[in-house]
């Protein structure tokens, strides 16, 4: 009996499941082979088909836009950071420690799934700190004028060491790693004014580091987290 | 940095976003080419490339430290790029189906010396690659570009086995009734 056209195909990619008799019916019958000559010929000519190459700098390129296209809507300012929300935050610290502490020393069930109470705490209140910092980091990439942002920029700098200090205490590593970076940032765009020297290298800086793609996926992280 | 894709993942879990750039310098190339073979359009493949990473990215904790960390990007670049597909067809057949410009005419044949035959031969390609449903396109390419096993394009799908397989089947039977006068001239 003859393989049929699907048969020849698993045979073409070697798959496991073409019929083990093809190679000798292929041998031993010449309309089949021709057939399966065909079908080779067409396979291999798609195969020379060229994809188009990304021109130089092309992966450069992608971690850029990576970093920059922050696919957020444009916010509208965030309104000033009152005292009361040093107290907020002030507060959050505390409840931070206390967290931490009764995480410490209350026993635990040891499969428990969710995170610890600290970091739930941190998790709920550092979500909102982030996707204010993505609004003045967006505004500095592109707009690249820091004067609207340095108070913004100087309140979310007390804030942030507030949290990262937290993030540090509940143990969350890489939440703290990547507050650190985005404090120091903070920090430049709250010293201002600065010369436009100066704003291209923070510029640059926001860029090269990809702090922007590092709050964001943070930020998303963190959301998603909360949800659980 | 000249670590491997196990251990720049691992480092990018552990806090450190800086190692996925090892990722991204190494792969976004050869998702470039994918998603173009994919797509047939060189936007849409820039397009698939960023949110595949990023996508990558934000759901690196669901990858599995065993596997291989390209096979398991190339899928979420592959299922995203059918997606871009469909929904572009889908855009194009409501404007055709309401007399829009957006309907791609069949292109004429060129004359013979219009071209290099190789270049009519890419041409040719191109053409029958076009007349691919998109999951029959999308399953040739990882089957035949790229060299997924059947039950790794199904998981990329999100289909069974058998529909990938038999997308395979109609892909290669197409190709073959649009490309065969053209081989039998070549060889």
């Amino acid at each position: 009996m003859h393989p049929s056209e699907e048969e020849l195909v698993l045979y073409y990619y070697g798959e496991e499941d073409a019929p083990p008799a093809i190679a000798d019916h292929l041998a031993a019958c010449l309309e089949c082979r021709a057939a399966y000559a065909v079908l080779q010929r067409v396979l291999n000519v798609v195969e020379t088909a060229p994809a188009p190459e990304p021109p130089a700098g092309y992966e450069a390129r992608v971690w850029k836009r990576l970093v920059r296209a922050a696919p957020l809507p444009r916010r509208a300012p965030a309104a000033r950071f009152h005292p009361r929300r040093w107290a907020a935050a002030a507060a959050m610290t505390a409840l931070l420690a206390a967290a931490f502490l009764a995480g410490r020393w209350t026993p635990r069930a040891p499969q428990q799934p969710t995170p610890p109470a600290a970091s739930r705490v941190l998790l709920l209140a550092v979500g909102d700190h982030l996707e204010r910092s993505q609004v003045v980091l967006i505004e500095v990439v592109n707009r690249g004028d820091l004067s609207a942002e340095q108070r913004r920029a100087e309140d979310l700098v007390g804030a942030n060491r507030l949290y990262r200090n937290a993030a540090v205490a509940a143990g969350e590593t890489g939440l703290a790693a990547v507050l650190a970076e985005l404090e120091r940032v903070l920090l430049d765009i709250a010293r201002g004014p600065v010369s436009p020297e100066e704003l291209e290298r923070i510029r640059r800086r926001v860029e090269a580091q990809g702090i922007l793609f590092k709050v964001r996926v943070l930020e998303s992280e963190v959301r998603h987290r909360q949800a659980l | 940095m000249d670590i491997t894709d196990q251990e720049a993942v691992a480092r990018t879990r552990a806090g450190n976003p800086d190692a996925f750039r090892v990722l991204v310098d190494r792969h976004s190339r050869a998702l470039f080419r994918l998603a173009w073979r994919i797509t047939g359009d060189y936007q849409d493949a820039e397009d698939v490339v960023q949110e595949a990473l990023l996508r990558a990215y934000r759901q690196l904790d669901r990858f599995d430290n065993r596997a291989q960390f390209g096979t398991w990007l190339h899928r979420i670049a592959a299922n995203y790029a059918l997606d871009l597909v469909r929904g572009r067809r889908r855009r194009a057949q409501s404007a055709d189906a309401n007399g829009g410009v957006l309907a791609e005419a069949p292109a004429p044949d060129p004359p013979p010396d219009r071209q290099a035959f190789g270049g009519e031969v890419r041409r040719r390609i191109a053409g029958a690659l076009d007349e691919l449903s998109p999951s029959e396109r999308t399953a040739f390419v990882l089957r035949h570009f790229e060299g997924l096993a059947v039950e790794e394009i199904a998981a990329a799908l999100g289909v069974e086995p058998g529909a990938a397989r038999h997308s395979i089947f109609r892909a290669v039977r197409k190709l073959r009734r649009a490309l065969e006068p053209v081989v039998a001239a070549v060889y």
